[in-house]
C-alpha cells in the first residue's frame, strides 16, 4: 500500500501503477529477439570453429584439446539454451 | 537495506498526475497499429490457436515469428555441434582402448631397390601405406591417405615429394609435411625398424604440424 493511504490511481491488484510491468509490445519483442539472435549467432560460430579445430587436433593425435573444447561447446550451448528459455518466457508472458 | 518506498517527488501517493489518477488501462500493452488482419472468430491474436499464431497474415507479425523461429533453429544447430564434440570424445576413447598397433613385417630389405616404392597395408587391412627407399638407401614410409580429403598420394622419389592428384597437394618426402596445395596436416608417418634384414612397421605417428 502506498504511503498516504487511498486507493485512487492504483491498479486493480493493489500495486501502484508506476510499479507494474507491461508485457512487451511486438516491436519491443522483435528488438529483444534481434539482440538474442546476435548473441546466439556468435556463439554458434564459435562452436563451429571449436568443432573444426578439435577435429583437426584429433586427426593429428593431439588429445590435449578434446575435453576442454567439448566443455566450452557445452557452455556455449547452455548459454544458447538460456536465451531460448528467455524467449519462450517472453512469449508466454504475452499470452 | 535499500529503501524501496516510492519517492513522493516522482510518484505521488495516490498516483495522481496533473490530469487525475492513472487509469488501470495504462498498464495494458497498447494495441498494435501494424496488425490489421482480424481472425474469423474476432478474438485477439494471442487468443488464437497455435497454428494461426505461427502463420500470421500481417507482415510485421510474420517477421517476428520468422526471427523467433530462427533463434530456435540456431539453438538446435548449437546442440548439433555439441553432439559433434561428444562424438570426437567417444572416438578418442575408442582409439585409446584399441592401443598401439602391433608390429608387422613389410618386406626383406634387400628386395627393395634404392629409388623404388613399395605399397603395403598397415596398421590394419585396408589402411594403404607406401614405403620409399631413397637413392641413398634411407627408408621412409607414410600412410597413403591424403590429409585433405583422403585421396591416395603417389610417391615421386625423383622429385623428393609425394603428390596428391585430386587437388594438387604436395608433401615433402623426407618429413611428410605439406608443401603445396590444400592439405594442412602432415601425412601419417609409419615408424620403421629393420630386424634381421627385414623391414618392419612398428607404429604410426600422426601430427598436426
Amino acid at each position: 500500500m502506498a504511503p498516504g493511504g487511498g486507493t485512487a490511481g492504483q491498479a486493480h491488484d493493489g500495486a501502484p501503477p508506476s510499479r507494474k510491468r507491461r508485457p512487451f509490445a511486438r516491436e519491443q519483442r522483435l528488438t529483444v529477439v534481434y539482440g538474442m539472435l546476435m548473441f546466439i549467432f556468435i556463439l554458434v560460430l564459435l562452436q563451429l570453429w571449436l568443432l573444426t579445430a578439435t577435429m583437426n587436433a584429433f586427426l593429428g593425435s593431439d588429445e590435449s584439446v578434446i575435453w576442454p573444447a567439448a566443455g566450452a561447446s557445452l557452455v556455449c550451448f547452455a548459454l544458447n539454451l538460456g536465451l531460448l528459455g528467455h524467449l519462450y518466457a517472453m512469449d508466454r508472458k504475452r499470452q | 537495506m535499500a529503501d524501496d518506498s516510492p519517492d513522493p517527488r516522482i510518484e505521488p501517493p495516490g498516483g495522481e498526475g496533473p490530469s487525475g489518477p492513472t487509469p488501470p488501462s495504462a498498464d495494458a500493452t497498447p494495441p498494435d497499429s501494424e496488425i490489421m488482419t482480424v481472425p474469423p472468430d474476432g478474438r485477439a491474436l494471442d487468443d488464437q490457436p497455435p497454428w494461426r499464431r505461427d502463420f500470421p497474415v500481417d507482415w510485421p507479425q510474420d517477421h517476428y515469428v520468422a526471427r523467433r523461429d530462427f533463434v530456435k533453429f540456431l539453438t538446435l544447430t548449437s546442440f548439433a555441434f555439441v553432439v559433434g564434440q561428444a562424438w570426437i570424445v567417444v572416438q578418442n576413447l575408442w582409439r585409446r582402448a584399441r592401443g598401439l598397433p602391433a608390429a608387422a613385417k613389410i618386406r626383406a630389405l634387400d628386395s627393395i631397390e634404392p629409388g623404388s616404392v613399395v605399397t603395403f597395408e598397415y596398421p590394419a587391412a585396408g589402411d594403404a601405406a607406401v614405403l620409399v627407399r631413397a637413392r641413398d638407401g634411407s627408408l621412409v614410409a607414410y600412410g597413403q591417405e591424403c590429409t585433405h580429403l583422403s585421396c591416395a598420394v603417389i610417391p615421386r622419389p625423383e622429385a623428393g615429394m609425394l603428390e596428391c592428384p585430386c587437388h594438387a597437394g604436395w608433401f615433402d618426402l623426407g618429413t611428410g609435411r605439406p608443401v603445396a596445395g590444400p592439405p594442412r596436416r602432415p601425412l601419417a608417418r609409419i615408424l620403421l625398424d629393420v630386424r634381421k634384414g627385414d623391414v618392419w612397421a612398428v607404429g604410426v605417428e600422426r601430427r598436426t604440424v
